[in-house]
């Protein structure tokens, strides 16, 4: 007769789980089938002629490296390439490391009822779609809007001044999740350390720069990593503002790889474009699952608090 | 932290900041009261017509796809997840560590960027449609659905599991009626998760939804802007309906389950 635990399943090393296998394969064909199997067919359709429409829609093939010679002469590629560095730079790094944390920081100081507004106003600004959030910005920035109403009404503050515009819109809708993460890492610093540290005749900037921040290095840089990641999917923020434009000047990769394929027409193309975003992403989130790991470990023994 | 009395600076850069970050959300409750709306941020000639227009006809089926899409998203991600969860939780599953460390890796790879691809599945197989792009927004939301509810299933103690186990219970009983009434937070916030990714996601309906009949709140609104005679008061309106449902069920959970709800974060797409 089976023992107890056997039966359910967490018995003896050897014996197979089919059981197990088996709860898990619904999930397993989702992922493989809807996830990694797209993974696969970009980087083949990436190296086709494949078009939207027209003859090649139907009837394309294996074009070898043709797409690739096109890519590295394609001069709009390369300044999509700076403009989503500068894009990236300009939303997620200023957006965690500067408004995220001085969210963070001062709310630790402020009086209460202060601290749950500015909590819920960041939250709802993270929380809104991504189209709500676009129109937002798009009807504060355009002309006779909000933004243009303090500069005398008649500026097109979007036109003029895409990037910024769009970079600021990304913080917006994303400083309320540093806050939360970054809140979160502040109040997990003993109160000993800070203690300590003031015994010391530290000022308060000494101690934020000589022990608060080397305490938070982890949570900023996985905070970092997730927001960047959060910000390159949720382009549809960036799109919907913009489309890429004016004269190219917002046309981030991910921008272009759409507008490629679906207005351009050349899915091939297009697929190709959206594989470098994917390597870029793979790099982003393999660090990001490296820079978590050590985060557990210490969690898991917590004997190393100083 | 001990308790000093609040000083001035803090909360006065504060408050500049909470009003920046209100700044832009003023001109949508304003607009969609104003009879005389446009972009311009001011006091509204009272009116209720705006939520009154957009309550009905092509706005509420709009409303309406876009439940079924996120409706169909959470299904696919939270039923095939919590038995996957449990497997992973409970189970001896080969390879487990690498399994659950490609699945937070997953969960840092945005699909909406491989939109190309799975457009063109989609064409092939004849699927573009509301119910199939739901199962993809579904599968998307997935490994982060995995992962929360993971960690809720390895909170269970097993001796609960055991003692159903005692009572002669199979394995689909006591997953319903021991493992997932004990680890709803985890499971309602996988769900969560999911309604509102699909809830709120743009380039995938618009890409693969070809049926203009189908077309979610996203893309109505987005028709709306991009209309030559803009409906100013209409548009904000409609917004402010359309995502006032993400909002409640946001602050209502994280009210119900304080604590790490949504922090793991992962990337909407």
């Amino acid at each position: 007769m089976k023992s107890r635990r056997a039966s359910l399943g967490w018995g003896s090393a050897e014996t197979p789980d089919g059981i197990g296998l088996l709860l898990l394969l619904p999930s397993i064909v989702l992922l493989v089938a809807l996830f990694l199997l797209p993974v696969g067919y970009a980087f083949y359709l990436g190296l086709t002629n494949i078009q939207l429409i027209g003859i090649h829609a139907q009837h394309y093939w294996f074009t070898g490296w043709a797409n690739i010679d096109r890519l590295l002469g394609d001069e709009t590629f390369w300044v999509s390439l700076q403009l989503t560095a500068v894009f990236l730079i300009g939303s997620a790094l200023i957006g965690v490391t500067v408004v995220g944390m001085a969210l963070a920081l001062l709310m630790q100081h402020a009086s209460a009822w202060l601290r749950s507004l500015a909590g819920a106003v960041a939250i709802v600004a993270w929380m809104l779609p991504p189209v709500s959030a676009a129109l937002i910005w798009y009807a504060f920035s355009t002309t006779g809007g909000t933004l243009s109403q303090l500069f005398g009404g008649r500026a097109d503050i979007l036109d003029n001044h895409p990037m910024l515009i769009v970079c600021l819109a990304n913080v917006w809708a994303t400083a309320g999740f540093s806050m939360m993460v970054l809140s979160a890492g502040l109040r997990g610093i003993s109160a000993e350390v800070l203690e300590a540290a003031r015994m010391e005749n530290a000022s308060r900037l000494q101690v934020f720069i000589f022990v608060t921040l080397p305490l938070m290095k982890q949570t900023i840089l996985t905070n970092l990593l997730l927001v960047t990641l959060i910000i390159l999917a949720n382009y549809a923020l960036t799109y919907i503002m913009t489309a890429g434009g004016p004269n190219d000047a917002t046309n981030i990769l991910p921008i272009y790889a759409y507008q490629q394929g679906f207005q351009f027409s050349n899915l091939g193309y297009g697929a190709l474009l959206g594989d470098v975003l994917v390597v870029i992403s793979t790099v982003f989130a393999y660090l990001y699952v490296r820079a978590l790991r050590p985060a557990r470990a210490r969690r898991a023994a917590p004997a190393v608090t100083a | 932290m001990t308790e000093q009395p609040p000083r001035l600076l803090p909360n006065a850069l504060l408050a500049i900041v909470t009003l920046a970050f209100l700044a832009p959300m003023l001109w949508l409750a304003l607009a969609s009261l104003d009879a005389n709306a446009s972009w311009a941020l001011r006091w509204p000639v009272f009116t209720l017509a705006h939520f009154a227009d957009v309550t009905r006809g092509d706005y509420l089926w709009s409303l309406w796809n876009t439940f079924v899409l996120a409706a169909v998203a959470t299904v696919t991600s939270v039923v095939p997840g919590v038995v996957g969860a449990y497997a992973l939780s409970r189970r001896r599953i080969p390879l487990r560590d690498g399994l659950m460390v490609t699945v937070l890796f997953l969960t840092g790879i945005p699909v909406g960027i491989m939109i190309i691809p799975v457009f063109q599945i989609f064409a092939e197989f004849g699927w573009l449609s509301l119910i199939p792009t739901g199962i993809f927004l579904g599968a998307n939301s997935l490994p982060f659905a995995l992962w929360l509810m993971k960690t809720a299933i390895d909170g269970v103690p097993r001796e609960m599991e055991e003692a159903a186990a005692i009572e002669r219970a199979s394995l689909l009983q006591t997953i319903l009626h021991v493992v997932i009434p004990v680890s709803i937070p985890g499971i309602a916030s996988a769900a969560i998760f999911s309604f509102i990714n699909a809830w709120g996601s743009f380039i995938v309906p618009l890409v693969l939804v070809s049926d203009p009949s189908q077309a979610t709140g996203p893309l109505t609104i987005y028709g709306l802007i991009a209309a030559a005679n803009v409906r100013y008061g209409d548009i904000a309106a409609f917004s402010i309906i359309y995502s006032l449902p993400v909002v409640a069920l946001y602050l209502i959970l994280s009210r119900a389950f304080s604590g790490g709800f949504l922090m793991g974060g992962a990337v909407k797409g």
